[in-house]
């Protein structure tokens, strides 16, 4: 799914949360479906046990907290090239994504 | 599993597998399952089972057919050789895919495919009915590209370019080898299984030598003008290994013409280089499975859909790894396990109607050259209409500090266990 039509969908669905017609935990269920997908691109390094020898442990973060490094790495304030270019792969909708799946492994 | 299965056991097999998959919330019914077959349990092919078996919660059958009980990976085989990693440890099992993920996994060799009828041909003369087929077989040798050289020669000198006994082969020839001894090492022409292998290898050998061997040599007799992370290679071997390697290249001896196996030798256009252990590492098609199911055209690669793996030549068969042309993602481990993840996805869409994203791919290759040293390259792709192509990427710099190096190489040791828990399970 592209970025444009992520927001296009996040947009649709926030939209009908508030008109009612959809539940917060439909939403919440659709970003994680998306973050999981996604999640395939840091599953390659990144262990969803949590181990963190060598390759430091993603799982469990505040939301808040993922996104913020993540756009970090993107701006490239922190210094990783190789998470600066990972993080290049993704839009701001989907460090949401990545963080709401990874926050509950 | 140890032993061959009839086809009439093979579907009680697959029945049971469909009850153990229930149990992670799949429909009661296994009938009537839409089935997914796997040619292959490297990377590519363990992964793609994996992930069809986990995400398609139990409404996919997936069977997985690989020749051997275990895979050693080719990724840190060579820090195998450099007395880094144990064979065990780069050495696994396919017990958590059947336990954990209900996927059957068959011990059995492909040697056909029957697209008309969708069956795999077993060499136990079993078949295997699908109705979609992953062909992830890796790479096989051209065994007739020098004089002198073939299969039988490997005993003698190896490609160790199948992880496994051949690696074994040549750890124990290195450590038989007297000091001030020289090792060539002929790497192939462009394209083969992961490009800076060789280079890590010499590397490798190099820090055997200087723990063990310090009179020794190494001769590299390449088969081309340059090659992956060169300058990085080069500057380690310089540094670190001073006046140990010389890297021939393709201009200079005009590369492998002849292999001597009972002089010990490789004739080029003008020389002839003897070495007291020699490693051929030959020219590269796709898996022999692929060119008989007739995935291949005239390169000896398997072209493909890039957004979805599809293979182009033959309906319901994707081609994964280090067989498909992946254009410019290299044939890596890393590239394989990413195809893997994509192709998933596509195919669990065609067969269950199940949210399809758009394709994600990636690669990172690490390379040690010596303890608390280790750099990397890496690149994002995207698919497009004519090929996967590359829209980013990076690499180590020269001259970096050691710190950095050496958090290069730790993170090369967690991403080990990272990858084979993603492939493994």
């Amino acid at each position: 799914m592209s970025s444009r039509r992520i927001r296009t969908v996040t947009v649709i669905l926030a939209g009908l949360c508030a008109a009612g017609l959809l539940s917060p935990p439909a939403m919440a269920d659709e970003l994680y479906d998306l973050g999981e997908y996604l999640s395939g691109d840091c599953t390659a390094c990144h262990q969803l046990q949590g181990e963190s020898k060598g390759i430091p442990s993603i799982t469990g973060w505040h939301v808040e907290s993922f996104v913020t490094v993540m756009q970090a790495y993107r701006q490239g304030e922190r210094n990783d090239t190789l998470m600066q270019m990972v993080a290049k792969r993704f839009s701001d909708e989907d460090f949401q994504a990545l963080a709401v799946f990874f926050s509950k492994q | 599993m140890n032993r061959k299965f009839t086809r009439r056991e093979f579907g009680i097999m697959a029945g049971a597998a469909g009850v153990a998959a229930s149990s992670l919330g799949a429909p009661a019914i296994a009938q009537g399952k839409p089935r997914l077959v796997v040619i292959g349990g490297g990377p590519g092919g363990a992964t793609i089972a994996r992930y069809v078996a986990k995400d398609s919660k139990g409404a996919i059958d997936v069977t997985l057919i690989e020749a051997n009980a275990v895979h050693t990976t080719c990724f840190f085989s060579n820090l195998y050789l450099g007395g880094f990693r144990t064979f065990d440890s780069i050495t696994h099992g396919y017990n958590k895919l059947a336990s954990d993920y209900g996927i059957t996994v068959m011990k059995g060799f492909a040697i056909g495919v029957d697209a008309a009828k969708r069956t795999v041909s077993l060499a136990g003369g079993e078949k295997v009915s699908y109705d979609k087929l992953v062909v992830a077989p890796g790479i096989d040798f051209m065994f007739d590209a020098y004089e002198g050289y073939s299969e039988a020669v490997t005993s003698t000198i190896t490609h160790a370019w199948k992880a496994g006994p051949q690696t074994q082969v040549l750890k124990r020839q290195l450590e038989a080898m007297d000091d001030g001894g020289v090792f060539v090492i002929a790497p192939p022409p462009n394209p083969f299984r992961c490009p800076p292998g060789p280079y890590e290898r010499i590397s490798m050998v190099a820090h055997y030598f200087k723990q063990h061997k310090p009179k020794s040599k190494i001769i590299c007799v390449d088969a081309k003008d340059k090659f992956s992370k060169q300058g990085l290679f080069q500057e380690g071997w310089d540094t670190h290994y001073d006046g140990m390697v010389e890297w021939l290249p393709l201009k200079i001896t005009g590369g492998v013409k002849a292999v001597d196996v009972k002089g010990m030798a490789l004739h080029t256009g003008g020389d002839t280089i003897k070495g007291d252990v020699i490693n051929v590492i030959p020219p590269q098609k796709a898996g022999n499975i692929a060119l008989a199911a007739g995935l291949a055209n005239e390169s000896g690669w398997c072209p493909i859909d890039p957004f979805t793996m599809a293979s182009t030549r033959v309906a319901h068969v994707y081609v994964i790894g280090d067989s498909s042309i992946a254009a410019q993602m290299p044939k890596s481990g890393f590239s394989a396990n990413s195809q893997a993840k994509s192709c998933a996805m596509a195919i669990r869409h065609a067969l269950t109607g199940s949210k399809a994203f758009d394709p994600r791919y990636g690669n990172t290759c690490w390379s040690l050259i010596s303890p608390d040293n280790a750099v990397k390259v890496g690149a994002s792709y995207k698919a497009t209409a004519e090929k996967i192509a590359k829209t980013d990427g990076f690499i180590s710099k020269t001259g970096e500090d050691e710190a950095l190096r050496a958090t290069t190489a730790g993170e090369a040791f967690g991403w080990y266990d990272g990858i084979t828990a993603d492939i493994f399970g």
